[in-house]
């Protein structure tokens, strides 16, 4: 059993640190990072174009803890990708599925000699 | 004198009229072959007595140039039947094509031969590489996250180097492994995990 995860993600829009601002426009694309919590390396989950927020859908994930970061680039350098974001953990629960009571079964014929 | 070639004449068989052939499997032949019922001089094949069939004898011969027509030339093996006899498997035929014939025997000699029948053992292709089996090449193993327009491999933990993949099942180049091998970064044990595999 898996489930639907979705991961929002809004630009920074700021340089240097927060020394300058930066529109949306100065944003070419938005890169979101996975791993499983524990595992040594983040992995490129998708890169999607930028907006004032953007939603990372993970449809079928498997239960458990994860963390996501994001990194964005800058559209005047497509060269330049910004750092990582911070860390932002979250937890894919074990599914419940209450199953309905079963029917009673079908009894056939019954002859009685 | 005259009686002695005319029951020449009359013994001599119908080789012929020997219908026969071979079937074969995994180098052995089975040859099946059926009594003729006449002498070479058209009479028919007495049950008993001067002219009856005393035996056959089947001969066959590896061809070299993989063709029976004409009969390869060297040292083919013998091998003589009793009179009851309308079957015999030929055991261990190498790879190659065989060339297998015979003849019917009495008191007098021995029949024409019969037609040639060739069988064919083709060399098997070979076996996979470790006999089908391959195991990891990088002991990481993934679990498949769906994107959009593509799958991605997220690392989940790893399994020992030896381990056996499952043919069978593969994505994105990445076999399935057995996950009960594996040993977790995290809580994320999916119950199917991939590796790459050689």
């Amino acid at each position: 059993m898996s489930a639907t995860a979705r991961i929002v993600v809004t630009p920074t829009l700021t340089r240097d640190g927060g020394k300058t601002t930066a529109k949306i426009d100065d944003v070419a694309s938005i890169h979101g990072f996975l791993r499983v919590k524990g595992a040594p390396d983040f992995t490129l989950l998708a890169t999607l174009p930028a907006a004032m927020t953007v939603t990372f859908v993970i449809p079928d994930i498997s239960p458990g803890d994860y963390e996501f970061c994001a990194s964005e680039t800058d559209k005047q350098d497509p060269a330049v990708t910004s750092a990582l974001s911070p860390v932002s953990a979250f937890n894919v629960p074990e599914p419940v599925v209450a199953l309905p009571a079963l029917d009673p079964p079908t009894v056939g014929d019954i002859s009685v000699a | 004198m005259r009686n002695s070639s005319l029951r020449l004449g009359r013994v001599l068989v119908l080789a012929a009229a020997l219908l026969w052939s071979v079937v074969a499997s995994g180098g052995q032949a089975v040859v099946t072959w059926t009594p003729p019922t006449k002498l070479s001089d058209g009479t028919p094949t007495p049950a008993s007595g001067p002219g009856s069939t005393t035996g056959y004898r089947l001969e066959y011969i590896l061809a070299p140039a993989a063709t029976c027509s004409p009969w390869p030339s060297g040292t083919a093996t013998s091998k003589p039947e009793p009179a009851s006899a309308t079957t015999d498997t030929i055991t261990g035929l190498s790879f190659g094509t065989w060339c297998f014939r015979a003849y019917t025997e009495n008191v007098s000699g021995e029949s024409v031969a019969t037609n040639v029948a060739p069988k064919t053992f083709a060399v098997p292709l070979p076996g996979p590489p470790g006999d089908g089996t391959i195991t990891v090449a990088a002991t990481t193993v993934y679990d498949i996250v769906k994107q959009k327009d593509r799958l991605v491999m997220l690392p989940v933990g790893t399994v020992p180097a030896d381990t056996k993949c499952d043919v069978t099942q593969s994505v994105n180049g990445y076999y399935a492994v057995p996950s009960d091998a594996a040993t977790w970064f995290g809580s994320v044990r999916p119950p199917i995990v991939f590796a790459q595999c050689t």
